[in-house]
């Protein structure tokens, strides 16, 4: 079976003012849902934005990506990039980062504006950034 | 700096801020100090710089609470070293980062090791401010957080050795038996250094132990983040 990995962008439904404990409570119940599916990625969260890249066996994919686009947290749902791979870059499922960050924003209105225009750096760096952000980096 | 106090009056607008909002500037580039002193005054922030880390952790004791802005490559201590040596400190004085483009991996160490947010050079005076707002806004929560912690790790202080550990083994989630054997005593003296801690703290329910406990800066002994 071939591995498919997929990189979309959404805008936030959470409540602003509770939306740590709606983030933590979305990180659980997607972390128990891709362990059971051995689906592997990466959330990012920022600025009233979702990116995620997620992978795994084509037919999961779909089907979380089904659950995904239904999920009443989030709308607008645009995969800014969908492959076969060979190999997965995540080992596990996590969130990679959940603040306010304009660096984080910016990363994820970047690739947007490359897939807009059929260019591949933004995605490029958005991938980047989500691995940094799940591999424990010595100093 | 100019000569007006912003504390002193006169000035509606200073009168409403209440307090100066300070911004303390460390880059070893002079020319980046001064446009940014320059900038950050005229949008009304109360600026400070300093022509390295070493200048800034030197004087930080004296120093009101304010956003740092940190230059990453610098000589002698870099942006990343400043940000390990500042440790708890970054609640009253939270970091934003400066660099020049494209360096991910040193955004997202930053980040990690507690920065607010990395901007990278060139960038439009708006963004910093924007980010500025935010963490002027944040701060407020930051040190009541702050003072928080310093009040939970104050009351644990009562505590003996032996009885730290029991918390920690509460913080863990485990039950009386399983202490007692971590710990090698009986279930019967785990109950009793219970009893005693509670009395000690003079908290009601495990609960709130444990909730002090992480207040304090507590950590389970199991990592359960799976990234």
């Amino acid at each position: 079976m071939s591995l498919r990995r997929l990189i979309y962008v959404s805008t936030s439904l959470l409540e602003p003012a509770d939306v740590e404990e709606e983030l933590a409570d979305l990180v659980a119940q997607a972390r128990s849902r891709n362990q059971r599916r051995s689906l592997s990625g990466c959330l990012l969260f920022s600025g009233g934005t979702f990116a995620q890249l997620i992978e795994g066996f084509e037919e999961d994919v779909r089907d979380v990506m089904r659950s995904i686009c239904a999920d009443r947290r989030h709308e607008g749902v645009r995969v800014i990039e969908e492959t076969s791979a060979a190999e997965r870059c995540f080992s596990s499922w996590g969130l990679g980062f959940g603040g306010p960050s304009l660096y984080v924003t910016k990363a994820i209105r970047a690739a947007v504006r490359d897939a807009d225009n059929g260019r591949r750096e933004g995605i490029e760096n958005l991938r980047r950034l989500m691995i940094e952000f799940t591999i424990d980096r010595p100093r | 700096m100019s000569a007006a106090n912003p504390r002193s009056g006169g000035d509606c607008q200073a009168a409403v801020t209440a307090r100066p909002r300070s911004v303390y500037v460390i880059d070893d580039d002079s020319m980046i100090r001064r446009a940014l002193f320059f900038a950050l005054e005229s949008a009304g922030f109360s600026p400070r710089s300093f022509r390295s880390g070493r200048d800034f952790l030197d004087e930080i004791d004296q120093l009101a609470e304010g956003v740092i802005l940190l230059d990453l490559r610098m000589p002698d201590l870099d942006g990343l070293e400043v940000l390990t040596r500042l440790g708890r400190r970054i609640t009253r004085f939270p970091v934003v980062m400066i660099t020049g483009h494209g360096e991910i991996p040193a955004a997202v160490s930053a980040m990690k090791m507690g920065a607010i947010d990395f901007i990278e050079k060139p960038f439009a005076e708006e963004e910093l401010f924007e980010i500025l707002e935010g963490a002027f806004a944040a701060l407020p929560d930051a040190a009541r957080e702050e003072e928080r912690r310093r009040k939970a790790s104050d009351l644990f202080q009562r505590l003996t050795p032996r009885e730290v550990e029991v918390v920690q083994c509460l913080v863990d989630g485990l039950s009386n038996k399983l202490i007692a054997s971590r710990l090698g005593i009986s279930p019967r003296t785990v109950e009793v250094h219970r009893a005693n801690l509670m009395d000690r703290l003079e908290l009601g329910s495990l609960a709130e132990v444990v909730r002090m406990a992480l207040e304090s800066g507590m950590k389970p002994t199991v990592e359960s983040r799976s990234a």
